[in-house]
C-alpha cells in the first residue's frame, strides 16, 4: 500500500498543486536515478531517463490506484523506459563469460572470496553484478539493495513471481560462480 | 556459516554498501521545469470541434422531422437544383434524384451510430492506451 505522506503527496498534485510533486522527486530520484544507472550503465543516459520518468509519472498520476507501494510503481516506469532505451541504441550486455561459468562447480577450497579484504570484496561483488544480464541485474538489485518482496520485484519487471524466483536463483548461483572464478573482476 | 551462506551475506553487504547513486544537484528543478513546460506545450484541439457536432446534429434532426413530415419520397430542395450548382451532366442526374424512405432511414441511422460510436470508442482507445503504457 502507498506511503500516507505519498498519498498526501499525490492527492495535493492531483487537486492542482504542481509543487507538491517536487517532494515526491527529491523523495525519490535516488532510487530511480541509481536503477537507470545499474541498468544504462551511463550516469548521463540515466539521468535523462529519470527525468523523463518523473515526467511520465507525473502525467498518469491519475491512473496510479495505490494498491502498490509509490516506489514499486516507479521502479516499473523506470526499467520499463530503461530497457526502451537499451532496445533502441541495442544495448545489451552479452557477457559470455557469465553463461560459461554458470554451470562450473567449485569446491569450498576455491572460494577466492574468503581471501579478498572487504573493500576488493565489495567491489568484486558490483563488478560481478554488473557483469550479469540487465533484467537479472535488475531483480538481485531490488532484491538486496531495496530489499523488495518477490511479487513486488515481479511487479516491476512484468514477470510472475515463479519467474522471478528462477531468475534470482540463476542469478545467485551465476554471482558465486563469477565470484569463485574471480575472472570478471580482473577482465 | 556453509559457502553459500558465505557468499549470500557477502552479496548482500557489497549491493548495500554500493548505495544510492545521486542525480545533479538541478535534477529537481530541471524535472518541474519540464512539467511546466509540457503543460503550456500541450494544447489539444479535437478533430471535429464542438460546433461542428453540433451542425451535424441539427442537420440529422431536421432531416428526420423533413422524412416524417413532408411524404414519402424527398426530392432535393429547389436551392440545390441542379441549374443552381453546374452542368448538363449532373443536372440531367441530380434532377432525377429521390429518396425512398428507407433510404433515408439508413442514413439517419448511419449517423445517428457515428455521432454515438466516436466518442465511446474515442474515450475506450485512451483509457487502454494509458493502461497499457503506464501500469
Amino acid at each position: 500500500m502507498t506511503d500516507q505522506k505519498d498519498a498526501y503527496y499525490i492527492r495535493q498534485v492531483l487537486e492542482g498543486n504542481v509543487n507538491a510533486y517536487a517532494c515526491l522527486v527529491e523523495k525519490y530520484k535516488g532510487m530511480v536515478f541509481t536503477l537507470a544507472v545499474r541498468i544504462l550503465k551511463d550516469r548521463e543516459t540515466a539521468e535523462e531517463v529519470a527525468q523523463d520518468v518523473f515526467v511520465k509519472s507525473y502525467q498518469s498520476l491519475s491512473g496510479f490506484k495505490g494498491n502498490s507501494k509509490f516506489a514499486t510503481w516507479l521502479y516499473s516506469i523506470t526499467y520499463n523506459a530503461s530497457m526502451d532505451v537499451l532496445k533502441r541504441n541495442k544495448k545489451f550486455t552479452a557477457s559470455e563469460a557469465v553463461e560459461r561459468l554458470s554451470d562450473t562447480r567449485t569446491t569450498p577450497e576455491e572460494n577466492a572470496l574468503e581471501r579478498l579484504m572487504t573493500n576488493d570484496r565489495n567491489e568484486a561483488v558490483n563488478a560481478a553484478v554488473a557483469a550479469l544480464p540487465e533484467e537479472d541485474r535488475t531483480i538481485i538489485w531490488l532484491y538486496y539493495f531495496d530489499e523488495l518482496s518477490l511479487r513486488e520485484i515481479a511487479k516491476v519487471v512484468n514477470l510472475s513471481v515463479a519467474n522471478v524466483k528462477i531468475k534470482l536463483y540463476r542469478s545467485r548461483k551465476r554471482l558465486y560462480t563469477l565470484l569463485e572464478h574471480n575472472t570478471i573482476i580482473t577482465a | 556459516m556453509d559457502t553459500a551462506g558465505h557468499n549470500e551475506k557477502y552479496i548482500r553487504d557489497a549491493v548495500k554498501k554500493a548505495g544510492l547513486e545521486q542525480p545533479s544537484l538541478d535534477f529537481t528543478a530541471g524535472v518541474m521545469q519540464k512539467l511546466t513546460a509540457s503543460e503550456k506545450a500541450t494544447v489539444y484541439r479535437p478533430l471535429i470541434p464542438v460546433k461542428g457536432w453540433l451542425v451535424m446534429a441539427a442537420a440529422v434532426v431536421i432531416f428526420t422531422i423533413c422524412a416524417f413530415y413532408f411524404g414519402e419520397e424527398l426530392t432535393l430542395p429547389v436551392w440545390l437544383k441542379p441549374e443552381k450548382i453546374s452542368g448538363d451532366l449532373v443536372a440531367g442526374f441530380l434532377d432525377q434524384l429521390t429518396l425512398s424512405r428507407n433510404m433515408i432511414y439508413g442514413i439517419l441511422l448511419t449517423g445517428a451510430v457515428i455521432l454515438l460510436q466516436i466518442p465511446i470508442l474515442k474515450s475506450r482507445h485512451y483509457r487502454t492506451l494509458w493502461r497499457n503504457h503506464y501500469q
